[in-house]
């Protein structure tokens, strides 16, 4: 009888003293981490001065439709948004004022890093998107040209009027 | 103060071109029934034409913002029905280069810049149903005509921003932003009718010929 209440009360203790242990454990602090990417977009006008409180609308892969999220950018034309790491695919963040504005698409691969977000990118709503990549001296080049041939235009039609009135 | 691609529903761009098309066909009619050598205008219109093509690049500091040189009105008094043929290969150019428009909008930033320039024609033209020209009396209308072609373009612009706003945007936001820029603008509408006044009384004495006939 005296040996059966020894059996019973050393397991039962036992798990007392480690109960109360594992209790006492739990305060201990953790850290824990994860990393989410946070989108960045600057909304400037053509001559660089930034676009401030200006509309901005995100939208997310799933639901290209409805705006996921709304917002309006800071004085530096800066405004900072957190896709959620699932929704993998193409957000579109727009901004708009007062009848200006551009669009822009970021791809967020399977990961939930930036795709094409890791340097600094651009977009125009232009047709020509292409254009918009075109170098300073290539745009003054091409810009010169385009004047040229609006000032050979008036001197191939000056010559012909001046030497029809001579003949 | 080109309207970029993306800012107006299909049918507006469309209307646009339709517009445009029409304010085309009837420019180069009234061309070609107005003057005995059409050609002989083409040189002046070429080197206006580059004028305008630069023009939206000459940034003019007005706070809290910047505006840009819109040149309608002075296209509209030197060239006449020349002018809408010019500002739609001007904008064409401005809109492939700078980005400034965009290629669905170009019917109607043409059709919002070239017909106040017809417009700013016909009133310069009206100064001749006053009798004898005087220096004075050019240098009024040839601000009246500089101005009004850029105050009306202002007016068309804000006019299609406002009906379109995205359902998806905060139309009070949007409309007050724009009204803000509608301000700003005013500046520009004196400045372009002082300079349209300057250059036409400038051709007057060392060039008249370029003013006479429009």
């Amino acid at each position: 009888m005296k040996s059966l209440n020894w059996t019973l009360i050393i397991p039962i203790v036992g798990l007392g003293v480690i109960g109360v242990t594992e209790t006492a454990l739990a305060h201990a602090a953790q850290l824990r981490y994860e990393i989410e990417s946070t989108i960045s977009v600057t909304a400037t006008y053509d001559n660089g001065e930034p676009m401030a409180n200006a509309q901005i609308l995100v939208y997310s892969p799933d639901d290209p439709r409805e705006p996921w999220m709304r917002g309006t950018t800071d004085d530096a034309g800066r405004y900072e948004f957190r896709p959620q790491a699932e929704e993998s695919g193409n957000w579109t963040v727009t901004v708009r004022q007062a009848g200006h504005g551009d669009m822009i698409t970021l791809n967020l691969d399977d990961s939930g890093t930036r795709a094409d977000a890791s340097t600094e990118n651009s977009s125009d709503s232009s047709l020509f998107a292409g254009s918009a990549d075109i170098s300073l001296p290539q745009r003054l080049l091409t810009g010169g040209s385009i004047i040229w041939g609006c000032v050979g235009t008036a001197l191939f039609f000056s010559r012909r009027r001046k030497s029809s009135s001579e003949s | 103060m080109h309207i970029a691609d993306g800012f107006l529903p299909a049918p507006v761009s469309l209307l646009g071109y339709a517009l445009t098309g029409g304010g085309l066909w009837f420019s180069l009619r009234k061309i070609s029934k107005t003057y005995e050598d059409p050609q002989e205008h083409i040189p002046k219109t070429s080197l206006l034409t580059a004028a305008f093509f630069v023009g939206s690049l000459i940034n003019i500091p007005v706070p809290p913002s910047s505006v840009h040189l819109l040149l309608n009105g002075m296209l509209g008094v030197l060239l006449g029905y020349y002018a809408f043929p010019a500002i739609v290969v001007g904008l064409f150019f401005q809109a492939v280069m700078f980005q400034h428009g965009g290629m669905s909008t170009l019917g109607v930033n043409a059709a919002m810049l070239g017909f106040p320039a017809l417009l700013s024609g016909y009133l310069f033209k009206l100064r001749l149903s006053f009798g004898e020209e005087t220096p004075r009396r050019l240098g009024v209308f040839a601000f009246a005509a500089g101005a009004s072609a850029v105050a009306l373009s202002t007016l068309i612009f804000f006019g299609l921003i406002v009906t379109t706003i995205p359902a998806d945007f905060d139309a009070d936001l949007e409309r007050s932003a724009t009204f803000v820029l509608m301000m700003s603008q005013i500046p520009l509408i004196f400045i372009e009718g002082v300079f349209t006044s300057i250059l036409v009384s400038f051709l007057r004495q060392v060039k008249p010929s370029l003013i006479e006939g429009f």
